[in-house]
C-alpha cells in the first residue's frame, strides 16, 4: 500500500492547472499556471484529454428520461428517499481514507412507516374484542343447540361414503324395504314406504285423531335405517298446520315371513320456533306388505 | 418544457450561468422544485452518460445506468448538503451504480476494441477512424498502465471534475486526491513515453 504523504507544491500546481483546464480558464491564466507544471505532465494530460472521445446520449432517451424524472418528482408519492441508498454518514476510518465501497453497502435512510402501521395497537385491540365476542357467541350457540331437536338420522346416502355403498346394498336386502299398509285400519288407514336408499314416506289419512288433536298434513317424509335383520327404525315428520312438525319415531319388526310388520314408537311436536314437546306415544300399528293386485290377499269388497 | 429555460428567481445572487449555479439549483431542488432538478439533469446528462459509456460495455447498459443514477439523485437530493460540490456527489452515485452493475453480473468487462457506437455523423470517416484509434489507445493505456484507483481518478478528471469534486466522489480527502493525481499523471506520462527532458527540449 502506498503511504500517504502531504501534497507537495508540484501536486498543487498540477491540480491547479487541471482545474483551470476543466473550468475553461482564460488562456493567460492557463499559461501562467502551466509554467509551474512539468511540461511532460501537461503533455500527458493533453494527450489523455485529446484521446477521450465523448459519447452523447440518444436524444430520444434523454427526453424520455427527463420526462420520467419530472413525472417522478411531481407525483404525490415521488419521494424516493426511503428507497435510495444514501451517502455514508459514518465518520471516516481512523486508519485513513479508504474506498467508500458500493453505495448499496452504505447506511440507508430509515424507510418511512407505512400509513397503517401507526394503527397497529387499535387493530390488535379490535382483534382481541372480536375473538372474545366470537368465543361468547360459540358458547351461547352450543347451549342453544342442546334445547333444539336433534337432527333426524342421516339417510344412507348421507353417511360415510365407504359405508353408503354397502348400506344401500344392505338396505335393498332388508325386509323392511317396500310399501306397507295398515292391516285393519287400527289405529289408522296408513301407508308407509321404505326405500332402499333410506327414504321413508308415510300417509296418515286422519292425522288429527292420532296426534292428540294437533292438526297436521296427511303426508310425511323421513328416513329409516335397519337396526337388525328384521328390525328397523324410522323417523318421519308430518307438517303441522301451525308451521311446525309432528315427528314420529317408530321401531319396526318385520315378521319372519316378511309380509307383515309391527311398529311402535313415540312422537313429539316441533314448534315453528324450533322447540319440541313430547306427545303421547303412537299406538302400535300393524301393517302388511302392499302387493300388486292378484299377487296378495284381496281387499274385502264394500258390497 | 419551455419553463426549463425560465430565469432564476430574482432573489438569487447573480451567477455566471443564466440558469443559476449548481449550489442555487441544488438549494431549490432540495425544497422540492422539480424545475431546478431538471436544469441540473440537463447540465450533467452528457457527462454522466459519457462516464457510464466509457465504463460499461454497451449503449443499453450505459442508458440503464444513467437512468438509475438520476433517479437515485432525485430521490436523495435532500441529502446533498454542499451544492457547490454537486458534481462530486452525483458522480459518487454514478461510480457506485456502475460498480453495482458489475457486481450484480449484469455486464461484463469493457472490450476496448469493440465499441460499436464511436461513429459520429458530424465527422468524416477518416476523422472517425482516427478518433476511434485514439480512443483505443487511451483505453489500452488506461487498462495497461493505471491501477484501479488511477482509472477512477482519470475517468472523473476526463468528465471535467475538479479535484475537490473528485474527493467527494471518491470519498477521500482533497490532499489525497492531489497526491494520487500527480502519481497517476506520472504513470500516464511514462506509459506514453513522454520523457521529461525530451519534453522540455521540445517545449
Amino acid at each position: 500500500m502506498t503511504p500517504f504523504r502531504r501534497p507537495s507544491r508540484s501536486d498543487d500546481h498540477l491540480s491547479n492547472y487541471w482545474n483551470a483546464l476543466v473550468r475553461n480558464a482564460p488562456p493567460e491564466e492557463l499559461a501562467r499556471l502551466a509554467r509551474l507544471v512539468e511540461p511532460s505532465d501537461i503533455a500527458a494530460i493533453e494527450r489523455a484529454r485529446a484521446n477521450h472521445t465523448r459519447h452523447h446520449p440518444d436524444p430520444v432517451f434523454a427526453r424520455r428520461l427527463e420526462q420520467t424524472l419530472m413525472d417522478t418528482a411531481m407525483s404525490p408519492t415521488g419521494d424516493l428517499a426511503g428507497t435510495i441508498p444514501q451517502p455514508r454518514v459514518s465518520p471516516r476510518s481512523p486508519n485513513g481514507p479508504r474506498d467508500p465501497g458500493p453505495i448499496s453497502h452504505r447506511r440507508a435512510a430509515t424507510p418511512p412507516s407505512r400509513p397503517g402501521w401507526t394503527l397497529r395497537p387499535a387493530f390488535i385491540i379490535g382483534l382481541a374484542i372480536l375473538l372474545v365476542l366470537a368465543s361468547a357467541a360459540s358458547t351461547w350457540w352450543a347451549s342453544t343447540l342442546q334445547d333444539e331437536p336433534q337432527p333426524m338420522m342421516a339417510p344412507a346416502a348421507m353417511q360415510d361414503p365407504e359405508d353408503t355403498a354397502g348400506a344401500a346394498q344392505g338396505y335393498s336386502d332388508h325386509p323392511m324395504v317396500g310399501t306397507w299398509e295398515s292391516a285393519n285400519g287400527i289405529p289408522c288407514w296408513c301407508i308407509s314406504s321404505f326405500a332402499a336408499d333410506g327414504l321413508s314416506m308415510s300417509i296418515d289419512p286422519n292425522p288429527e285423531s292420532s296426534t292428540s288433536g294437533i292438526s297436521s298434513q296427511s303426508v310425511s317424509f323421513g328416513i329409516w335405517q335397519p337396526t337388525g335383520d328384521r328390525t328397523a327404525e324410522s323417523v318421519v315428520r308430518f307438517p303441522a298446520d301451525d308451521g311446525g312438525y309432528i315427528e314420529r319415531t317408530i321401531t319396526w319388526e318385520v315378521s319372519e315371513d316378511g309380509n307383515s310388520v309391527i311398529g311402535s314408537g313415540t312422537q313429539r311436536r316441533i314448534s315453528p320456533d324450533g322447540k319440541f314437546a313430547t306427545m303421547p306415544g303412537s299406538p302400535p300399528i300393524e301393517m302388511v306388505r302392499m302387493t300388486m293386485p292378484g299377487q296378495g290377499p284381496e281387499a274385502t269388497p264394500e258390497n | 418544457v419551455s419553463w426549463l429555460r425560465s430565469e432564476s428567481p430574482a432573489t438569487a445572487p447573480p451567477s455566471r450561468d443564466p440558469d443559476g449555479s449548481d449550489a442555487e439549483l441544488v438549494a431549490q431542488a432540495r425544497q422540492g422544485d422539480p424545475r431546478a432538478f431538471a436544469l441540473l439533469y440537463r447540465r450533467y446528462l452528457d457527462r454522466v452518460y459519457d462516464y457510464c459509456r466509457h465504463r460499461l460495455p454497451s449503449r443499453e447498459a450505459a442508458e440503464d445506468a444513467t437512468q438509475t443514477i438520476f433517479l437515485k439523485a432525485l430521490g436523495a437530493i435532500r441529502t446533498c448538503r454542499d451544492g457547490d460540490l454537486f458534481a462530486g456527489w452525483l458522480f459518487a452515485i454514478a461510480r457506485n451504480v456502475v460498480n453495482d452493475a458489475y457486481r450484480a453480473g449484469h455486464v461484463t468487462n469493457v472490450d476496448i476494441d469493440a465499441r460499436p457506437d464511436l461513429a459520429d455523423p458530424a465527422r468524416s470517416p477518416e476523422e472517425t477512424a482516427i478518433r476511434a484509434e485514439w480512443t483505443r489507445q487511451l483505453g489500452r493505456l488506461r487498462e495497461d498502465c493505471l491501477k484501479a484507483s488511477d482509472r477512477d481518478l482519470l475517468d472523473l478528471r476526463l468528465q471535467d471534475l475538479t479535484d475537490k469534486e473528485i474527493a467527494v466522489a471518491l470519498d477521500r480527502s482533497h490532499g489525497a486526491i492531489r497526491v494520487a493525481q500527480h502519481r497517476m499523471v506520472k504513470r500516464l506520462r511514462d506509459c506514453l513515453g513522454l520523457d521529461r527532458e525530451a519534453t522540455h527540449d521540445t517545449l
